[in-house]
């Protein structure tokens, strides 16, 4: 495992709804460099922008942003000549970022590494591309498929195997819980809007009026992002601040992005269904086993149990995650949401800086947006979000389509 | 709306005409691939001749069954402005997977010729070739999708 590996800075860019508006008059350079020296701000004893021995940012990949060489985005820092790699991985392209950063340090290469995770709406060469290429583009977008058909699909058999009601109940629960987090939280794009829709009047809908159920249904908010963190030997942490936050482990996994791949994929070095603690009969579409892949050798790293982990701060609420983490049985995650499990007082408090949804989601930052949450969170600085039990916390995105989630990035984290 | 504009004259989206033509087999006819080592099946086709299962880089073209049956279904729920991009003319088409003898399923796939209320899980269908859409030169594309058998 190589040496200890310790988050001493984190930070972002302007996320407040007064810098949305904004959004458009600053170029991606700019924020890149907002969330770099706000990261090297937040450093309690302070580090110098010449400190930083390499540098590891991320962005969604394919269509997102032009100019995106790794030279331009170190001169943005202000920070040449120093090394860079930029990797594209969508959704969870910051928590690859994260874990090839993590790699840097544990290795004994880099000493202090920053990490970056970002994107930008409004810089990108084709919005429509960006919004299509996540599935396969040899096939289904040309045959007009996209990431939205997809999802369609997905409610599909979610409403199979945890039934209509239960899913979108679930998902009106975890919408609810998403204002309560970002009215308490600045930082949040949604901060100070008030949630639009009551549980009650939702589910009265659902069997009376359904197309209303679905007009009223408040949609995520898409974003720019930029934020990340900085990494150092743990043994050197506290050269930097008194409060460390520990990397106890890192895994990214991918699958293939086709997807009906498990369905039919006839490669045997895993037995998928047993992966994902699914009935072979029930295996397919679902079933994420990127998702259980990456979360099993996180967990496993950092030698902990799902019953040690008090925060999750992924960015997307996926059902299959709280089941791979095995807080809940198989195709209990819906149940879990509705008893209120994910709110602040319940077993695993969730995406409490808002997910990606009430935050923003911003694709390539939505990963590290959450690791800059667990951060807070495990230092005690989360203010009126702030978790009960704040020791151990796991953050987990997806990317891509191919089996709910082609790819995936895991970390856990724990307060110093 | 698309009644209105039933082929916009601008696309959003950037399509670049040599993707189209490289798969053209897949799309017209449901040509995978067959590696030649193990035996094993691909769709969609193996575009970088590899497997996964043994690594061989020797494939040969299969042409996979036109009949298959219905694994699952959904109506489209995205928004035909958002949906123009792509094919022009049709709203709330039925999204489904279909499962082919091989064992092979195609998803996301488009059911035709029938209402999403005569749709049911393990209906046959069987493959059509349809219009799709204008490319970027004016040539009319066209790609699979799947009607009911009718017994």
């Amino acid at each position: 495992m190589g040496r200890k590996v310790a988050v001493v800075g984190f930070g972002s860019m302007d996320n407040s709804p007064e810098a949305r508006r904004k959004d458009d008059l600053k170029s991606w350079r700019t924020k890149i460099a907002d969330a770099g020296y706000d990261i090297l701000a937040s450093v309690d004893k302070g580090m110098d922008p010449k400190d930083i021995q390499y540098i590891v940012t991320n962005y969604h990949g394919e269509a997102s942003v032009e100019g995106g060489s790794p030279a331009e985005i170190v001169d943005a820092l202000g920070m040449v000549p120093t090394g860079h790699s930029l990797i594209t991985d969508q959704c969870t392209g910051s928590g690859t970022s994260f874990h090839d950063a993590y790699t840097l340090v544990a290795s004994g290469l880099y000493d202090r590494v920053l990490q970056i995770g970002w994107d930008s709406r409004y810089d990108i060469l084709n919005r429509a591309d960006k919004r299509c290429l996540q599935s396969n583009v040899d096939f289904d977008y040309h045959l007009g498929f996209d990431h939205y058909h997809v999802t369609d699909m997905a409610n599909y058999f979610a409403y199979k195997y945890y039934g209509k009601r239960d899913t979108l109940e679930a998902l009106v629960t975890s919408i609810i819980l998403r204002y309560w987090y970002v009215n308490r939280n600045p930082r949040a794009g949604l901060y100070g809007v008030p949630c639009p829709i009551k549980k009650d009047e939702m589910m009265s809908l659902l069997d009376t009026n359904e197309e209303e159920f679905w007009r009223r249904l408040p949609r995520g908010l898409s974003t720019d992002g930029a934020s990340g963190v900085i990494l150092v030997p743990a043994e050197d942490a506290k050269k930097y601040t008194d409060t460390p936050v520990y990397v106890e482990g890192v895994a990214q996994k991918n699958t293939p992005n086709y997807p009906a791949w498990p369905m039919h994929y006839p490669v045997r070095k895993y037995s998928w269904p047993s992966v994902t603690n699914t009935p072979p009969d029930k295996f397919d579409f679902l079933c994420s086993p990127a998702v259980w892949l990456s979360t099993e050798e996180a967990m496993k790293r950092a030698k902990v149990e799902p019953k040690d982990i008090d925060l999750n701060e992924s960015p997307f609420l996926i059902f299959t995650f709280l089941e791979s983490m095995r807080v809940c049985p198989r195709f209990g995650a819906a149940k879990f949401i509705i008893e209120g499990e994910t709110a602040i007082d319940g077993r695993l408090p969730f995406s409490t800086y808002g997910g990606a949804d009430g935050f923003g989601k911003a694709s390539g930052a939505d990963w590290s947006n959450g690791c800059v949450e667990a951060v807070i969170q495990l230092r005690g600085q989360a203010g009126k979000r702030q978790a009960p039990k704040h020791e151990v916390a796991i953050i987990q995105g997806v990317g891509g389509v191919g089996g709910m989630g082609a790819m995936s990035a895991t970390a856990v984290l724990r307060g110093g | 709306m698309y009644s209105a504009f039933p082929e916009p004259a601008y696309q959003i989206a950037v399509y670049r005409e040599p993707i189209y033509w490289r798969e053209r087999k897949g799309r017209y006819r449901l040509v995978g691939s067959k590696c030649k080592k193990c035996g094993e099946l691909w769709w969609p086709r193996r575009v970088s001749e590899v497997c996964p299962n043994c690594h061989s880089r020797d494939f040969e073209e299969y042409e996979f069954s036109h009949e298959g049956e219905v694994f699952s279904f959904m109506q489209d729920s995205v928004p035909a402005p958002l949906m123009g991009m792509h094919v022009y003319g049709r709203d709330r088409r039925i999204i489904a997977s279909v499962k082919l003898k091989e064992g092979v399923c195609i998803m996301p796939t488009e059911l035709v010729d029938c209402k999403l209320e005569e749709v049911k899980e393990g209906m046959k269908v069987r493959l059509v070739v349809r219009k799709l859409r204008r490319a970027n030169n004016g040539n009319w594309l066209y790609g699979y999708m799947w009607t009911p058998i009718k017994e």
